[in-house]
């Protein structure tokens, strides 16, 4: 009978978690499908309450069954005011159930719910009808029905149903087999269902066979007055309801951690076993050994999968939990719901349902405004509130954003200084983003009203908290007046993470790579000094791009003794703590490794600098570094907190994704600003004075097995140089590297400052030089914009003949083609457009698929190929192609993605939706290679 | 508090007998998982001084525990030490000694109290002492030590 019981729950739990989505979806889509879905899964509750003897919740459900059965035979079109008379129904058969798994019986409280429960959608119901409340509501219902009489008799029939189960309380608890007590729930109301032809032909009796397979209800369905789309299969019809329940198999959690734990373990077991294998030359064993690998690879991977569960299926509860919101709180908002099929581990889905939970509800109550101040602020009256998930980098990452008020720094801060979180005199140093990080401090609450939504002081605080205890992090960007998106970091999986090994004396440690920002390497002079460490007040820092780097050494916090003067060089590993970024100093990085963390005596991990232990491939172990622990045992941030967070959130891209660009900012002499995109750096390098050869004129330096010649930007540019610069002096001079068509360019700058996100175009209209993109504005200074690409084709023109005459006949055939560009990022949509315009084609720009689109649909014959970006907001670029596809009107041509998404599955799914060729962006030579050959311009 | 005082009085205890520093020791077999040979140990810096390092005990970990230390004898010149692996709760603890001795059956009423003049910070990891033909046996209360060991910092 337990187990039976368990089955009940297990069973109710699918059935209201489908209705309540079901119910959503069917506000958006209406199908046929879907309200007998909902019609169907109320039903079957019915008849399993009616089973175990759950009177009140066959009671409710049987209400419910009669209200929804004129959506079943599309007599009325669901819309808000149904769901609104539904939800309560299942909210007290939740209820209900709750309290059931502890007490397995219905007490007298249900019997009070339920039937204040029925009263109240029935009388809900008879609202509509009769319009005795809201005449505007009654008007829309009645639409509903053809004809008034339809209408009164629908009405009495939720009337008369629910007395009829009401009546029949009594035999219910007399008759316990369960064949009398299936037929009871609806027996009294048979009569009344008999009109509805819904089972005339069996009478009473077989109507609630109650332990109602799925193929009887589905023979119920075929038998009623809906047909079927027909042809339907009727399993299918019973998939669409929701996810299929075919072919799964319930499976306790427990068994799936412990296979997990084997799996680590098999790993290990591997990792050993391949070690071991690479001192033997016994070919057979190396053979098993790399079947051994890949078994066990695969294995690990389907082994993660059960665990996955789509985040989907937290985020569409979420639906429910703004409408209530909105409408309490009296506000008008619509949830959208992105990426739902992200998978996350499960546990980890479960941590983060109500962290997740708690900040919808701060975004609905504390961020958005109120219908009527959001239409004062001139904004539309809807307010939005969006949830993206997404994988980034072996993460998965949450983002929620409102389109509300956005955060008040000043409010803020007078909060923090009011709850004592902050002192005043600390208030002067604080970036934007170190203020907005406040509300996640202990104790803080921006509510100026305490309301019963939120704002009961615990909050943000416990977020970050539960958060950071599966390994995540939270970050929080918000613009005045435009909203606030919250964002969450979310590892895959638990059990096992990458990491990075280093080695400082004879000890290895791993450091989670999720901690890892970059490695920066070190050489020492002769006497076993470190160049670039500089000592301050007792602690070494680091010049990082111009930023001061606080830095711990491994050896020396953790007092190994090392001849580390062996070695001629060190490393810094530029760690992320939750409170800034510092660098740790240690003598060799290893390897990256994925580890199974295992955990330590708690006597151990309470020392606060491990989270845990791993076992090496070779037998060894290494212990885990505590990243934020060792941040605050060496005390680091105490001073130069401020500092660093600001440093760090010069990195963090904020608000809108799309018109972001890095820069590289260089120094090159004179007091102008110098500056290079991001995306055209290949990599930065230092070469000493002696490196560096001449050929003829010509700088060069051997780089990688080859020659890499260098360009002075600052010849180039003809900038004079300043009388007091030293950079005769300099031992060695700062390169960027930049790859074209396969090759490397050296440019010299002076310096390399920093790198700096900007939001904002270009302005290209001040272009006094060649080499020039245009100008932008970082922090209130005026920022020129090298053009990197254009400097180098002119510097290596003179000495790489170009073959003039045929370029000269592509260009004039390229000048009669005109070319469609679809690309959302400002930058990268000029640099795309500029260089086709220089190479003779005619560009016409869109900034999304959408414009694209409407340009492709204005001028059907207009344009001879298409080249668009892949992910752009509104409509991307794999839609683009396809509705391009599909429009009879347009005149067919060529179409090339090009995309910084370059993978196996990316590419397959942009030539799938009609891409003839799908390419990495920013590779103009082989774009416009590309181009030529389709438009047939190949020289 | 010991695990001992629960044992019924007239059944016979078997000890697990080792040597560390001259000194003959015993603890409950019960409590051992299992005896194994020197390991290679991974030193855990800063961790308090009793404990020697972590070992891979075939893809477990074990922590391992200086008698030496909490009996406050003389360090040790040996440089290898058996390992007596004790499971407590989730983990595993390897107690170092220098040498294994036999499994030895003892008449617990015939256990004495550890003397008074012991310092208590030894006494407390002991349950009594017991007295073989030649020499005295300690015999070893291993939730004492693990309740000095969690306290610890």
């Amino acid at each position: 009978m337990d187990l039976n019981l368990t089955d009940f729950f297990d069973e109710a739990d699918e059935i209201l978690e489908r209705f309540y989505q079901n119910l959503n979806n069917i506000l958006n889509t209406f199908n046929r499908n879907l309200s007998n879905a909902l019609y169907r899964d109320v039903h079957t509750l019915k008849g399993s309450a009616g089973l175990f003897g759950f009177k009140n919740i066959a009671e409710i459900s049987h209400t419910m069954e009669s209200i929804l059965e004129p959506l079943r035979t599309g007599a009325i079109h669901p819309d808000e005011q149904l769901v609104d008379i539904l939800l309560p129904g299942m909210d007290a058969i939740r209820g209900i159930c709750d309290d059931l798994r502890k007490e397995e019986k219905e007490s007298d409280k249900h019997q009070v719910m339920t039937s204040s429960v029925i009263t109240a959608m029935v009388g809900q119901v008879s609202d509509f009808v009769h319009g005795e409340i809201n005449p505007e509501i009654a008007y829309s219902f009645s639409d509903y029905f053809e004809t008034e009489s339809e209408l009164k008799h629908f009405y009495e029939r939720i009337k008369n149903n629910s007395r009829g189960v009401v009546s029949s309380q009594e035999k219910y608890e007399e008759e316990k087999k369960p064949d009398a007590i299936d037929q009871i729930p609806v027996g009294d109301v048979s009569g009344s269902e008999k009109d509805t032809s819904e089972n005339s032909e069996k009478g009473p009796g077989p109507i609630l066979e109650s332990h109602i397979r799925s193929d009887e209800v589905k023979d119920m369905d075929s038998k009623s007055q809906i047909s079927e789309t027909s042809g339907s299969d009727q399993r299918e019809s019973r998939d669409s309801g929701s996810q299929s329940i075919n072919e799964t198999l319930r499976v306790p959690v427990q068994i799936l951690e412990n296979l997990m734990n084997l799996v680590g373990e098999l790993v290990l077991v591997r990792n050993q076993h391949m070690q071991y294998g690479t001192h033997s030359n016994d070919s057979e064993l190396l053979n098993l050994n790399q079947r051994l690998n890949y078994v066990t690879a695969e294995l690990q991977e389907e082994v993660m999968k059960t665990r996955m569960q789509k985040i989907g299926s937290i985020l569409t509860k979420f639906n429910r939990v703004v409408r209530d919101l909105s409408k309490s709180l009296n506000k008008n908002c619509r949830l959208i719901l992105d990426g739902v099929d992200t998978e996350l581990d499960k546990t980890l889905l479960e941590a983060v349902k109500d962290p997740l939970m708690h900040i919808v509800r701060n975004a609905v109550d504390h961020g958005l405004e109120t219908t009527e101040e959001r239409v004062a602020a001139g904004k539309i009256s809807e307010g939005k509130v969006e949830i993206r998930a997404y994988h980034e980098g072996g993460q998965v990452i949450i983002e929620i954003t409102d389109d509300g008020k956005g955060l008040d720094p000043e409010k803020i801060i007078n909060k923090a200084l009011e709850k004592g979180v902050l002192k005043e005199s600390d208030v002067e140093k604080m970036s934007d983003r170190d203020v907005f990080m406040l509300i996640f401090a202990p104790g803080f609450s921006t509510a100026e009203k305490i309301s019963n939504v939120s704002g009961r002081g615990v909050g943000m605080d416990v977020v970050k908290t539960n958060i950071e205890r599966i390994g995540g992090n939270i970050d929080l960007i918000s613009v005045k007046g435009q909203g606030t998106t919250v964002k969450l970091r979310i590892p895959l999986t638990l059990a096992i993470i990458p990491a990075l090994i280093v080695r400082s004396g004879a000890e290895r440690f791993s450091i989670p790579q999720v901690k890892l920002v970059e490695l920066v390497k070190i050489e020492k002079d002769e006497n076993g000094v470190s160049k670039g460490i500089e000592e301050l007040q007792g602690t070494q820092v680091y010049r990082l791009r111009g930023q001061l780097l606080p830095l711990i050494n491994l050896n020396q916090i953790l007092g190994i003794d090392s001849d580390g003067g062996s070695k001629d060089s060190e490393s810094i590993v530029v760690l992320n703590a939750d409170s800034g970024i510092f660098g740790l100093v240690v003598e060799e990085i290893e390897d990256s490794n994925d580890i199974v963390v295992k955990p330590l005596m708690q006597f151990l991990k309470d020392l606060s600098f491990y989270s845990g232990a791993t076992i090496m491939g070779d037998g060894n172990i290494a212990l885990t570094l505590d990243v934020t622990g060792l941040a605050i045992k060496s005390g680091i941030f105490s001073e130069n907190e401020a500092k660093n967070s600001h440093h760090e959130s010069d990195h963090e891209p904020s608000g809108h994704k799309t018109d972001i660009t890095e820069y590289l900012l260089v120094d090159i002499g004179r007091n102008e600003k110098y500056a290079i995109p991001l995306c055209m750096v290949h990599r930065l390098e230092d070469f000493s004075n002696d490196l560096i050869k001449k050929t003829g004129e010509q700088e060069v330096v051997q780089y990688r097995n080859s020659l890499l010649p260098i360009f002075s930007v600052k010849k180039y540019l003809s900038i004079q140089s300043d009388t007091n610069e030293k950079s005769s002096e300099n031992a060695s001079r700062s390169v960027v590297v930049i790859q074209r068509s396969g090759k490397s360019y050296g440019l010299e700058v002076n310096r390399i400052v920093d790198v700096v996100c900007v939001s904002g175009d270009i302005n290209s209209e001040i272009r006094d030089r060649k080499g020039i993109l245009g100008n932008v504005i970082i922090d209130d200074d005026l920022v020129v914009v090298l053009d990197t690409m254009n400097i180098i084709i002119d510097m290596t023109s003179h000495f790489e003949k170009e073959n003039n005459n045929t370029k000269k006949e592509i260009r004039s055939d390229r000048s009669k083609h005109n070319i469609l560009l679809a690309e959302d990022n400002n930058f990268y949509r000029k640099f795309i457009s500029d260089s086709l315009t220089q190479a003779g084609y005619h560009v016409f720009a869109a900034c999304d698929g959408k414009e694209a689109l409407e340009m492709a649909k204005k001028f059907p014959a207009k344009y001879s190929l298409l080249v668009s970006d892949i992910e752009m907001p509104e409509m991307g670029g794999c839609e683009l192609a396809m509705s391009i596809k599909k429009d009879e009107n347009i005149t067919k041509f060529p179409m090339l993605a090009v995309s910084s998404k370059y993978n196996d599955k990316a590419i397959e799914e942009g030539l799938e939706s009609g891409f003839n060729k799908y390419m990495e962006k920013l590779k103009m030579d082989e774009l416009l290679e590309t181009i030529d050959h389709y438009l047939n311009l190949a020289a | 508090m010991s695990v001992h005082e629960t044992n019924e009085k007239d059944v016979p205890m078997q000890l697990s007998t080792f040597m560390i520093a001259g000194h003959l020791y015993g603890i409950d077999v019960r409590m051992v998982q299992e005896v194994v040979k020197p390991m290679k140990m991974t030193r855990v810096p800063l961790a308090p001084e009793f404990v020697k390092g972590l070992i891979n005990l075939r893809g477990q970990l074990a922590t391992a525990i200086d008698l030496r230390y909490l009996f406050k004898l003389s360090e040790s010149e040996q440089i290898d030490s058996m390992n007596v692996v004790c499971q407590t709760g989730s983990s595993a603890i390897s107690l170092l000694v220098d040498e294994i001795g036999d499994v030895i059956e003892i008449d617990p009423d015939g256990m004495e109290p550890v003397p008074q003049t012991i310092s208590r910070d030894i006494r407390k990891f002991m349950t009594g002492v017991y007295k073989v033909s030649d020499t005295l046996l300690s015999v070893i209360d291993l939730s004492g030590i693990m309740k000095f060991i969690n306290s610890s910092k």
